[in-house]
């Protein structure tokens, strides 16, 4: 369907597509030291109460 | 009825978090740095989270607030931080193909950041407009404009508005890369 619509959507499809790329790549990775152990101190302290 | 620990999903929610926060802070150590601040904000907050709603967008709306806030303090602390956004922006892309990913970055990088984030909230992180909308503490149709926009420029940046030729040829690359250096964020 070579429509100036399917162009417009082919485009969109593009940009998201890649949009998600940028997004998975840093959501895919495995936490930071920094992070975990942050997390670990918070949920240490938790317990505490 | 039992809702899950807010702590626990909070934990379920930071990839997504750090991924939102790199698509703002655009470098690594920034975006951690960022995320713990929103993490340590969150923990001590979270008796004034309602159970039972949107903590997504709650925790997106605290990594945005530190992240814009953190931004208007070094503005005043720095005028120009520009210099090595410009740098960067400098570097020659790939030219072998429309939408190549470090060509979209080049494109990307280049958007403002009320753009991106309207971009990666509903094209990646799958929120709805009007999630994104109280996320942002904006209205729909501002989301809405605000992709609209940033869509339209990432195809002028990218060349692929309708018709348009396939590939970047470098008159076309270099086109992209001067137009970046004179862009005001």
């Amino acid at each position: 369907m070579a429509t100036p619509t399917s162009d417009k959507d082919a485009v969109q499809k593009q940009i998201d597509d890649n949009l998600k790329r940028i997004f998975e790549e840093t959501a895919n990775q495995p936490l930071p030291d920094q992070l975990s152990q942050l997390l670990d101190q918070l949920r240490e302290q938790e317990t505490r109460k | 009825m039992s809702h899950p620990d807010p702590r626990e999903e909070l934990i379920a929610l930071l990839p997504s978090l750090r991924a939102f926060a790199m698509s703002l802070t655009r470098q690594p150590a920034a975006a951690d740095d960022l995320v713990q601040d929103t993490v340590l904000k969150a923990w001590s907050n979270f008796d004034k989270f309602q159970v039972g709603t949107n903590l997504r967008a709650w925790l997106f709306t605290i990594l945005r607030n530190t992240y814009y806030s953190d931004r208007r303090k070094k503005v005043r602390e720095v005028e120009d931080g520009d210099g090595v956004l410009t740098a960067q922006l400098s570097e020659k892309p790939a030219h072998d193909g429309r939408l190549a990913m470090r060509d979209f970055r080049v494109a990307f990088d280049q958007l403002t950041d009320e753009q991106r984030e309207a971009l990666i909230l509903v094209g990646a992180s799958g929120f709805s407009y009007e999630e994104a909308a109280e996320t942002c503490n904006c209205a729909v149709g501002t989301i809405k404009s605000r992709i609209n926009r940033g869509r339209a420029r990432l195809a002028e940046l990218m060349q692929l508005n309708d018709n348009e030729a396939m590939e970047l040829t470098d008159p076309a690359t270099m086109a992209v890369i001067s137009s970046g250096r004179t862009a005001t964020a």
